[in-house]
């Protein structure tokens, strides 16, 4: 049946390179995926040799990297195969712009749904640094329309930025002050750069060797402020980084992840939006959300929603009608018809900017269009900062990306998506003391999760329900 | 496509993040397309007129077999339609369109490699406004640099007006645009207004 699975898939171990970096030149692009594919094979307790049996005769391989121009390296998938002993299987490459990572999961996902394979390993590498910032900077934009928007100065973080300023546009005066919103904005950039710091791979842990004193440790709420305007309104520390990583994750069907592991993680739901690439070709209809029947089930159960949502120009250059589509598709597949932020426990979403954060905490339902900001500025701050891994959204409320995400522990770009797979997996199976070597980002009993990952301005959106298996 | 190696000595910055004994070489690549504008060549041959430079966009009329049952104009042009898959129409922008500021920002720190020497640039997407009784909008917006005295004033529903480039350079930034009644002084280096499209002129 369309939009179901037939049959039950679980993520069943992960694994990432030792330490993300922002330039880790001892290691190319495959040793970096090995060192992620030998600790996601470990943890299984499996031999290699066992393991690659297993893909031979059961199974199947998915690589996902983003820009063959960053490594200058086409068809890099074979050769990280070939590095990983994996020859002869079934494979492929999955690319799809940020959202590279979790499309290959969820291609993985797929694979062992649909009987093709038992047990499938999806592996996500980029290798950034070998070009300047500058020149990495412009190759991303090259995943903006080359012929349009690019020679016109375009590039990503002020997409975000004219996207920042089309939400303030939108919302302040109406559900939310102009200070409500950059306070947010500082307390999120905040959280998950701190958050980074109980993390000790994570690119900007000063516990990382690789990590440059100027870009790593803890930060207060002013330094966010006080790091300079890189594209109006969006300040230097509102930004993610950029990554060398790798990351690998294993997921089987049924009767396979039990033999391996008796905790498995059971994949809930699958949903992928896309959008329009040119932000100004997006609709802009006046009640969009319900003409376009995007409302999730318990929104439409609420009156104030309605009528919000019956004025509001959707998605415009605010919102990210791939996010929400996602989300209701995965939503409906999973069975979740209750206020998400009450149903899950812990999300790892695509913070590629605060303003990210703020638009897909909308598109995931989990507040309204226009009120994420509130979220946030609830959290306290102590001397400048915001508590370690807060809860957000009171006593029910959930765990936004402990792991640091895109501005605290990784953007590299094909791993990224799946890095989070790896990060919720960890936190379902209690492995963050051990993984992140503190035990400050464990995530009490989590037994419902979610993973997000983002392409473009949006033009690319995957999200995924979990649940615990035992 | 040339490639270049050449070895770094020991002394470049790239070692830096190295914690082992590492070989780092400069690989230098050099790539030339002849890119094509397919059918949408009329639009950038419209914006590289210099003084006598204009707007093109197209529209499909077959209202009927769109979502919305509304005709749909595009700019940037297409010459399919992607909702009834019929070729679209040429059109003109006339010289009384008004264009209003949707969204914008402006890089100030950092860049492409492209535009990295002339900062700040200020990006913006741009509503076209018909001058006929409906007022009809164009249905997409367009991307373009704003040159401006002082970008921290420009805001949502200024009023621009284009100007374009002296010398093309035969892609979408041909086309600039500044804040209606700019004065010619005040024009960005290297762009002139096109008797098509005056910037002086009230609405
Ligand atoms: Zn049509």
């Amino acid at each position: 049946m369309a939009g179901s699975l037939n049959r039950k898939v679980a993520l069943i171990s992960g694994g990432k390179v030792n330490y993300f970096a922002k330039a880790n030149p001892d290691l190319m692009f495959y040793e970096m995926a090995m060192q992620a594919v030998k600790e996601a094979v470990g943890d299984l307790g499996l031999k290699p040799k066992e393991f690659r049996k297993l893909l031979r005769e059961r199974g199947g391989v998915i690589i996902t990297h983003f820009a063959d121009h960053f490594a200058g390296q086409l068809l890099g998938e074979a050769l990280t195969r070939d590095y990983l002993g994996f020859n002869p299987v079934e494979s492929y490459r999955i690319v799809g712009g940020g959202a590279t990572g979790g499309l290959g999961v969820q291609a993985a996902v797929e694979k062992i749904a649909s009987g093709r394979a038992d047990i499938v390993i999806a592996v996500g590498y980029e290798k950034m640094s070998e070009v300047d910032t500058f020149q990495g900077n412009e190759f991303i934009a090259l995943a903006s329309d080359t012929v349009t928007d690019f020679p016109n100065g375009g590039y990503y973080p002020l997409y975000y930025a004219a996207m920042a300023q089309a939400y303030l546009d939108t919302f302040v005066g109406k559900t939310v002050t102009g200070e409500e919103i950059r306070d947010a904005f500082s307390k999120i950039a905040v959280m998950m750069r701190n958050n980074a710091q109980y993390n000790r791979r994570a690119q900007t842990s000063h516990e990382n060797p690789y990590a440059t004193s100027s870009t790593s440790g803890f930060i207060n709420i002013e330094d966010v402020t006080r790091s300079g305007i890189v594209a109006t309104p969006s300040y230097r520390l509102d930004c993610c980084l950029m990554t060398d990583g790798a990351s690998a994750i294993i997921v089987a069907c049924e009767d396979l992840a039990r033999s391996l592991t008796d905790k498995p993680v059971f994949v809930t739901g699958l949903g992928n939006g896309t959008d329009c690439m040119r932000t100004g070709e997006r609709q802009r209809t006046p009640g969009g959300l319900l003409k376009e029947e995007l409302m999730l089930p318990h929104e439409k159960e609420d009156p104030e929603y309605l009528k919000l949502y019956e004025e509001l120009e959707y998605p415009g250059l605010h919102s990210f009608r791939a996010g929400r589509w996602a989300a209701k598709k995965a939503y409906e597949m999973a069975g979740i018809h209750k206020k998400p932020l009450e149903v899950f426990d812990l999300i790892e979403i695509h913070d590629a900017f605060v303003i990210s954060v703020i638009q897909t905490m909308e598109d995931l339902g989990m507040v309204p269009y226009g009120h994420s900001a509130k979220l946030f500025n609830e959290l306290p701050v102590e001397n400048g900062r915001v508590p370690i891994n807060p809860k957000i959204g009171g006593e029910n409320g959930l765990y936004i990306n402990p792991s640091g995400g895109l501005i605290g522990q990784m953007h590299g770009v094909g791993s990224t998506g799946n890095t989070q797979a790896v990060d919720v997996l960890w936190q379902m199976q209690g492995k963050i003391e051990e993984k992140y070597g503190h035990p400050e980002l464990q995530v009490p009993d989590p037994k419902t999760a979610l993973f997000h990952s983002h392409a473009g301005t949006g033009s690319d959106i995957t999200v995924t329900t979990v649940e615990r298996g035992w | 496509m040339p490639v270049k190696d050449t070895i770094l000595n020991r002394q470049d910055k790239a070692y830096r993040h190295a914690r082992t004994d590492v070989v780092i070489v400069q690989r230098e690549v050099h790539i030339k397309y002849k890119k094509s504008y397919g059918g949408m060549s009329p639009y950038i041959r419209g914006i590289m007129g210099r003084e006598h430079a204009r707007l093109l966009y197209t529209i499909c009329d077959k209202a009927e077999d769109h979502d919305d049952l509304k005709p749909l104009r595009f700019q940037v042009p297409r010459a399919d339609c992607p909702e009834c898959y019929a070729p679209t129409h040429w059109q003109e922008l006339p010289g009384d369109t008004r264009f209003i500021v949707e969204t914008f920002s402006t890089a100030v720190d950092l860049a492409g490699i492209s535009f990295m020497d002339q900062l700040p640039v200020t990006v913006a997407w741009i509503k076209a406004v018909l001058p006929d009784d409906e007022n009809t909008e164009l249905d997409t917006l367009v991307a373009g640099m704003v040159h401006s005295e002082d970008y921290k004033k420009l805001k949502k529903g200024d009023d621009v007006r284009p100007v374009f480039r002296k010398n093309p350079a035969s892609n979408a930034s041909d086309v600039m645009w500044v804040l209606l009644g700019t004065a010619v002084e005040k024009f960005p280096s290297g762009y002139v207004e096109s008797k098509n499209y005056r910037v002086q002129k009230n609405f």
